[in-house]
């Protein structure tokens, strides 16, 4: 197979796994700090595109400059569901957080179709869809500002939580919420700004989302499970894992999808995510796994 | 850098059990409630993961005759599955309003049915519920697992708008179809790709060389079939490249990328809306036009692939049924718009509601024969006397049925996609040729490129 058609399908594969790196960082976030799973996810997603679609056709402005708009929302638009749907379970069983989430999921996939209606809408952007030539590969423009996304609000969000005082106390909640607010921190103050936190990058995927793919009110599943993948792939918790997961994950997709097939792709990544769930029941993690052969230990 | 450390977290998560067995044992008493309840149980789940619900009903009274619809009305084909239902409800409403059948009028109830495993569950309802007969539906394997269970319950089950070959191949008694079945898309899309390469292309047919993307269902994977099947029979075209993927997939730059390499004369698609509209965004950002593209199905003739393409969707021919810009003497439409737009506000598209309107229009005229009596063998009997010709129905449509259950004279046309004189897009006729508007032809074959057309 020519030489070219493998650089293409490495290029956006890297722009598929930017787009899967934002879904799972604002997964992620939620997961490290609050310790619970949002089955509804994807449904924020949707919400995020159907957003960004209706602030285009009524104003015509770049999804990309929308994004001013619609990350404040999504953070909102967070903050509001922690406060009023997971906050009263947060000390419930893990069973009934998840059946709140999927119950939560339901009735905005619901609300969607009620809403929205059922038919496809998608965004004819001229600008969205032309591309560029890197290395014999054609990239639109679309595709190349989920890669810049991923990788500035990553960083941005990084630097958010390393060097500024509430980003050191999401940490330190993130870390023991016991210990935090015995510390004097109001944990529930921190765990709607981190639902918030999570869903405003939900609301950064929509721009490039909304310009590349379809909008439906099933939209959101597609991608939410391949970010459960990206998020054990990447450390529960850990963003910039996510990060380079998501990439990982992209890549995997693309070339799996070039030399051997479509429908097997999801069957590789689903393997590598039962596996690393299995050595972190074993091990820990995967760190833990490759330091214990050095310590003496074996694999058995 | 130091990460971002959290607590671990673990959990198990079991998943909705799932199945797809279907059981064409007959079992008797106690068998039959454990397995009904199961196979609801399991479409419950499937409802519940799958965001669809299904409504209970009950069957009909003795001065009715019960219809019960299996039509999506939720997830990602509800747009097709609520034009398909609309066109069943206007026929419905049309006998009632003519006196019903034998004194007898049409009750009609839908129940969202998306899957395979609720179609199971629905089936089971209506039969529960003494509804008299069932009608579906718009994927190919929801129409395949509710046909069996029909069968297994004693209903009859007319398909109406699914189109794999399997829902008609099994000699079921209780099972008709009156749209047409794969074998006829292949006729028709074989049969255009002849008539219009000779016309626009500069090679002999059996020259030519074509390939084939379609989504892995058994719907992609049936056209597929009866496709190359014919190919080898008729054109002998050279077949370069077969692609198949997840009609849910998020990425079709692989697929693209290989067409592009094998530089096919003839590409065939095959999908549903959403994977049709990533399909073709994908091969306009990857600027890959090939001379003579071709899509099968209820993908490529709707309002999305429209809005997500624009003008680029020009020169894009379409099998299917349409009801737009066709000469009227092919196929005698009548006043089936305007009575939907007064029902429903909008004019009907792309022929899914005419496909069902005809459909019902079919069962109604059986019904008649056999004076309202829907038990499998009055109906059955009545049904193999038609003898409609082409062209009596309003999608063109005649009415046969051989031994599987399967409408002969059901018919797939061909469409492409051109701009009228105001620039609008639309589609018009192109095969068979009769079907033509006077004034209009084939156009944009060989394709220009993504560029030009979107111009």
């Amino acid at each position: 197979m020519a030489e070219s058609l493998l650089v293409s399908a490495l290029i956006n594969g890297i722009a598929l796994g930017a787009i899967y790196a934002l879904i799972s960082i604002g997964l992620n976030i939620v997961f490290g700090v609050m310790d619970f799973v949002n089955f509804a996810h994807g449904e924020y997603i949707m919400l995020s595109m159907y957003g960004t679609f209706f602030l285009y056709k009524s104003t015509g402005l770049n999804p990309l400059i929308l994004l001013l708009v619609i990350v404040p929302l999504m953070f909102v638009i967070g903050v509001l569901t922690q406060r009023i749907v997971f906050q009263p379970v947060l000390d419930a069983p893990g069973t009934m957080q998840i059946f709140v989430s999927l119950g939560l999921l339901l009735i905005l996939q619901n609300a969607a179709l009620v809403v929205f209606g059922s038919e496809t809408r998608t965004l004819d952007l001229p600008w969205g869809s032309e591309t560029i030539t890197l290395i014999g590969a054609h990239i639109t423009y679309a595709r190349i500002s989920a890669i810049v996304l991923a990788v500035g609000a990553t960083a941005l969000l990084f630097a958010f939580l390393r060097y500024t005082h509430l980003g050191r106390v999401i940490r330190a909640t993130a870390q023991s919420p016991e210990g935090a607010e015995i510390v004097g921190v109001n944990t529930k103050y921190i765990y709607l700004i981190s639902f918030g936190l999570g869903l405003a990058l939900v609301g950064v995927a929509s721009a490039p989302l909304t310009m590349i793919y379809y909008i439906t009110p099933t939209v959101g599943v597609q991608f939410v499970l391949i970010s459960f993948v990206v998020v054990v792939l990447g450390g529960l918790g850990n963003l910039q894992g996510a990060l380079y997961a998501g990439f990982f994950i992209g890549i995997l997709e693309a070339v799996i999808s070039l030399y051997i097939g479509s429908q097997i792709a999801p069957a590789f990544y689903f393997a590598l995510f039962i596996a690393v769930l299995y050595i972190r029941s074993q091990y820990g993690s995967l760190s833990e796994l490759v330091r214990q052969p050095l310590n003496g230990g074996t694999l058995g | 850098m130091p990460p971002f450390d959290v607590r671990n977290g673990s959990g198990s998560d079991s998943g909705p059990e799932h199945t797809d067995h279907a059981d064409t044992q007959e079992n008797g008493g106690r068998g039959i409630i454990h397995r009904r309840n199961f196979v609801k149980s399991v479409g419950a789940g499937a409802a519940l993961t799958g965001f669809a619900g299904c409504i209970g009903g009950g069957g009909g009274s003795d001065d009715t005759i019960s219809v019960g619809a299996i039509f999506p009305t939720t997830g990602s084909i509800a747009s097709l599955g609520k034009a398909e239902f609309h066109g069943i409800e206007l026929m419905v409403n049309q006998v009632n309003a003519n006196g019903g059948i034998n004194d007898k009028d049409l009750e009609l109830e839908n129940k969202d049915v998306s899957t395979p495993e609720e179609a199971q569950s629905a089936v089971l309802d209506y039969s529960d519920s003494g509804t008299d007969m069932v009608v579906g539906t718009t994927a190919s394997a929801v129409g395949r697992s509710a046909s069996r269970i029909a069968n297994r319950e004693g209903l009859v089950y007319t398909e109406t708008g699914a189109v794999a070959q399997e829902i008609t191949s099994n000699g079921q008694k209780n099972v008709f179809r009156t749209n047409p079945s794969t074998d006829v898309y292949a006729k028709n899309v074989l049969d255009a790709v002849q008539f219009m390469a000779k016309e626009k292309l500069d090679k002999p047919v059996s020259e030519l060389t074509w390939a084939h993307a379609h989504e892995d269902s058994v719907y992609g994977s049936s056209v597929d079939k009866y496709l190359t099947q014919r190919n080898k029979d008729t054109l002998q075209m050279e077949k370069v490249q077969e692609s198949s993927y997840p009609a849910d997939t998020n990425n079709l730059t692989p697929i693209i990328l290989k067409l592009k390499e094998k530089d096919p004369d003839i590409l065939l698609q095959t999908g549903y809306v959403n994977d049709t509209i990533l399909f073709w965004q994908t091969a306009r950002q990857q600027d890959y036009t090939p001379p003579f593209p071709f899509g099968i199905g209820s993908g490529t003739l709707n309002d999305s692939l429209k809005d997500a393409l624009g003008k680029g969707l020009r020169g894009i021919p379409a099998s299917g049924v349409n009801g737009t810009n066709t000469n009227p003497n092919f196929a005698p439409i009548g006043d089936f718009q305007s009575r939907y737009k007064d029902e429903y506000g909008t004019l009907a598209n792309w022929g899914f509601a005419l496909m069902t309107y005809t459909g019902m229009g079919i069962v109604r005229d059986i019904l008649k024969k056999s004076e309202g009596d829907t038990g499998i063998d009055a109906y059955a009997e009545a049904a193999m006397s038609m003898d409609e010709k082409i062209g009596t129905y309003p999608a063109g449509y005649g009415a046969k049925f051989n031994e599987n259950g399967q409408n002969t004279r059901a018919l797939y046309v061909t469409s492409q996609w051109q701009t009228n004189e105001s620039g609008d897009l639309e589609t018009y006729h192109v095969y068979p040729e009769a079907g033509q508007p006077e004034g209009t032809g084939i156009k944009y074959i060989p394709r220009p490129s993504w560029s030009e057309m979107s111009n």
